[in-house]
């Protein structure tokens, strides 16, 4: 059987996501219920980071351990990946002593050729062009309190990054629409990710027009990680993409609001947004947790009942 | 006296052990599992 990664969303068919999801709100609700269950006893996540993390590397432990499984972390002074040894030579060694992977790198390129020496699963915890993991989490959260997103309209205010990118292929995969505005200088480039199909994004200059109508509003920090050198530079441009309670009000009534988090209250959103009656930003934090549990439950041992 | 035999288990695996550095260094894992569960627990009869 081949081995199956989650690199990128368009990874996985609408169907193994409706799979995903299901088994989620399953296993979300043994673990609550405090009720054990163990499917990777005795199996090993290696996690490598090449870039700081919280609940990156906080939801993927604590979910491998209530598997039943063990999480070992590796930052760069342990590992840096194509540095002190060929990506290909710490892939095969790595997988080799190991049932998962989970990296947070720079290039999508390197972790694309870390899987593809891999004799294990290898999950995207972020990278330069991508962030699965946390579109996986935010469209769980959607479908939790709204449910299907099918035919549904995203609004994307702020930097075209790897959310941005994330949720353009989560669109096309899943069926629903996203209205996307970022600041000249830092548009979307559809054809860098291969998202060919403009019936699933549209362009706003204005951000207030990318929100009216939508069933989701949803941002992100001005300047990512590796972007730190722009910082002064994005806050003047950004100066006007900040979600704010008039954008909310342009939304559906029912609009949810979502942050990957960390939040900056004041830059990209406001915080009567953040902190107001339409955000689900702690729910969707948490679900990292259950979706990922799902997720990796799914990468090694396929489709299970009960 | 230990020792002696942990030596001896290494040298009787390196003998067995094909020369291709995957095989190689996946099997650190496999023969520290097998020295741990020696040193601690001495020897086991092997089902």
């Amino acid at each position: 059987m081949a081995i199956k990664h989650f690199l990128q969303f368009r990874d996985f068919t609408r169907d193994e996501f409706e799979y995903v999801y299901e088994r989620t709100r399953w296993i979300k609700n043994e673990f609550k219920s405090y009720r054990k269950h163990w499917p990777l006893c005795d199996r090993t996540l290696v996690m490598i980071f090449e870039k700081a993390s919280t609940r990156t590397r906080l939801s993927f432990e604590a979910g491998m351990q209530q598997l039943g499984g063990s999480a070992i972390y590796l930052n760069t002074r342990d590992s840096q990946l194509g540095r002190g040894e060929p990506v290909e030579d710490a892939a095969q060694v790595i997988s080799r002593m190991s049932d998962l992977v989970m990296i947070r790198t720079f290039e999508q390129e390197i972790i694309e050729r870390f899987a593809a020496n891999s004799r294990v699963p290898v999950i995207n915890g972020l990278t330069n062009e991508y962030h699965p993991c946390q579109i996986l989490a935010d469209v769980c959260t959607y479908v939790e309190h709204r449910g299907c997103i099918q035919g549904k309209t995203v609004a994307w205010v702020g930097d075209a990054n790897n959310m941005c990118n994330t949720w353009l292929q989560a669109a096309e995969v899943l069926d629903f629409k996203v209205n996307v505005s970022t600041p000249p200088g830092y548009e979307i480039k559809p054809d860098q990710i291969g998202v060919g199909d403009r019936s699933h994004f549209e362009v706003f200059a204005d951000p207030m027009d990318a929100c009216r109508g939508a069933d989701l509003v949803t941002t992100d920090v001005w300047t990512s990680m590796g972007f730190e050198a722009e910082d002064e530079a994005r806050r003047k441009a950004f100066a006007d993409w900040c979600v704010d309670g008039e954008m909310m009000r342009a939304a559906r009534p029912d609009a949810l609001f979502m942050h990957c988090l960390p939040a900056h209250r004041g830059e990209e959103v406001a915080a009567e947004v953040i902190d107001g009656p339409q955000s689900v930003v702690w729910d969707e934090a948490e679900n990292r947790l259950h979706v990922q549990k799902a997720l990796m439950e799914y990468l090694l041992l396929g489709r299970l009942q009960g | 006296m230990v020792m002696r035999q942990a030596v001896s288990v290494q040298a009787n695996l390196r003998q067995q052990v094909k020369p291709r550095s995957g095989g190689r260094s996946q099997n650190r894992l496999h023969v520290q599992k097998a020295l741990m569960e020696y040193l601690l627990l001495g020897r086991i009869e092997t089902k």
